[in-house]
């Protein structure tokens, strides 16, 4: 049915309304995700090394990549940017591989034979169904992240959406200072999903913190998890981490 | 590595070419998928119905769709010549049709929604160069029955693969064979790199009446092809499907 389009524009729900008015602000994201074996991460990860070495020493300067490793998206590579943006990414991308000549080209088709397969897809930043957001950087200050996919009933994302306010709510009355972002799988299978992301300095730094909050108002998240519950067909926890080092520019 | 976004990037093989000469021809195809349980098809299919007699009845101009139904990849919605840059466009459209069409419209929707369990978006691009007598896997009433072949690609191996597949069709070609195929590659989604071929028939019996046929043809030819496309796959699945014109929706011309 043809709601699928609809529902992937995200809030776009009530048609009496004009389909631009409904729109939120959505940021859009490309990733483009490498699955490694885990024999072939060591290799993989001084391939990549290298790669931004060569990168650095030409001086490209027009692309930039923060790179996530985690168990779920492998290595997740993310730019700013959404479908409309593709031509000049491509442009640009394949303006930077020519400028790196053969030694960038050799350094790929090494990475190349350590990838068992590849990912790539659109998320959105939803800022509206998220909290603090602006405390989620991607950054080496914290590079703990922990990722909580929520994959909704196609006909309750109105009131799984409408849930998480209740969330935002909760966490501003119980004085919360560490935020969460909410993505929107754009593209992909399985949807409507979500991909919800809280960032820490560390494991036990996370872990730390969600004890104390459940400590604290640990009945009302009880609460809401019965209110967000309903609306979920499956939600999937996992760990990641930033990693500067394979980020470009290096660091970054 | 960074070579993903290039693998990824249909046609931009050759790195040394500009990328924008590359792109120029590119055909794509935007595709919406439902998957909805067996008990509930029934119903989806009745309200999908509903809603293209409701677009039809609303004459609908700037909107059209083609519908595949088969049992792995659900119910999917091809918008052809829509890409990643055409996304917004199409969502304006969509919500521009969604207004034309009102309540009714909307009732129709709310129905199949209860219906569907999960859904996927992915773009996809025609590879003309990887074809054979490509209209045969276009979408036409006259073969519905669509013999969808999935090859996922070893990521070191796509420039093989693609020389293998270009073999394949030299090789129709020469043997005068009648039946072709379109290969799509997946632009976007999981467990890529990824290729869809696309045969289609009048039903099973005519496709594998001529399949023999075809592979009578090939003789050993058709053994040595594959076993030089092969190496490059890490794994192979097939589907059928079927092209379903009374959940599709063909856009009347403006003044007809």
């Amino acid at each position: 049915m043809k709601r699928s389009s609809f529902l992937f524009l995200p809030l776009l729900l009530l048609f009496a309304l004009p389909a631009q008015a409904q729109q939120p602000e959505v940021q859009w994201l490309t990733v483009f995700a490498d699955h490694v074996p885990i024999s072939d991460q060591a290799a993989f990860e001084e391939i990549s090394l290298q790669f931004i070495d060569l990168m650095s020493d030409a001086g490209i300067s027009d692309v930039s990549w923060a790179t996530v490793q985690t168990d779920l998206f492998g290595y997740a590579y993310v730019m700013p940017g959404g479908p409309g943006d593709l031509a000049e990414l491509n442009a640009t991308w394949g303006a930077a591989i020519a400028a790196l000549g053969d030694p960038g080209a050799e350094s790929m088709a090494k990475g190349d034979k350590l990838v068992s397969s590849r990912d790539m897809f659109y998320l959105g930043l939803r800022n509206d169904l998220s909290y603090m957001p602006e405390r989620v950087q991607i950054s080496g200050e914290l590079p703990y992240r922990y990722y909580t996919q929520l994959f909704v009933h196609p006909h309750k994302v109105a009131e799984f959406e409408a849930s998480l306010s209740g969330w935002q709510s909760m966490y501003r009355e119980a004085g919360v200072e560490h935020g969460w972002r909410v993505y929107q799988y754009m593209t992909g299978t399985d949807l409507p999903a979500y991909l919800v992301v809280q960032a820490a300095a560390s494991v036990a730094a996370f872990h730390t913190r969600q004890a104390e909050l459940e400590a604290n108002v640990g009945d009302r998240m009880d609460e809401m998890r019965a209110k967000t519950g309903p609306t979920l067909r499956r939600a999937v926890n996992s760990g990641g981490w930033v990693r500067p080092d394979l980020s470009y520019p290096a660091g970054n | 590595m960074k070579r993903s976004l290039l693998l990824l990037i249909p046609a931009l093989a050759l790195v040394t070419l500009p990328c924008t000469a590359q792109q120029q021809d590119i055909e794509w195809y935007a595709v919406f998928a439902e998957h909805v349980p067996s008990s509930n098809l029934l119903a989806y299919e009745e309200a999908g119905q509903d809603l293209v007699s409701i677009f039809g009845e609303s004459e609908i101009t700037d909107v059209s769709w083609a519908t595949v139904s088969s049992f792995d990849l659900g119910y999917s919605y091809v918008f052809a010549g829509t890409g990643p840059a055409d996304l917004a466009e199409l969502y304006a459209r969509l919500g521009a049709a969604m207004e034309a069409i009102g309540e009714r419209g909307a009732a129709a929707m709310k129905k199949s929604d209860g219906l569907v369990e999960s859904r996927d978006i992915f773009f996809l691009t025609l590879r003309p160069d990887l074809s054979y007598l490509s209209e045969a896997g276009g979408f036409s009433a006259d073969s519905p029955f669509r013999i969808n072949l999935h090859l996922f690609v070893q990521p070191a191996m796509v420039e093989e693969f693609e020389t293998a597949v270009q073999e394949w069709v030299e090789a129709y070609a020469e043997l005068g064979i009648e039946h072709g195929w379109r290969t799509y590659q997946y632009a976007t989604g999981n467990d890529l790199p990824a290729y869809l071929m696309v045969e289609t028939a009048v039903d099973h019996l005519d496709y594998y009446t001529w399949t023999a046929e075809v592979e009578k043809t090939l003789g050993d030819r058709g053994w040595e092809l594959w076993e030089k496309a092969m190496p490059a796959i890490r794994r192979m699945d097939q589907s059928y499907g079927w092209y379903r014109e009374d959940l599709s929706y063909a856009a009347p011309e403006e003044g007809s």
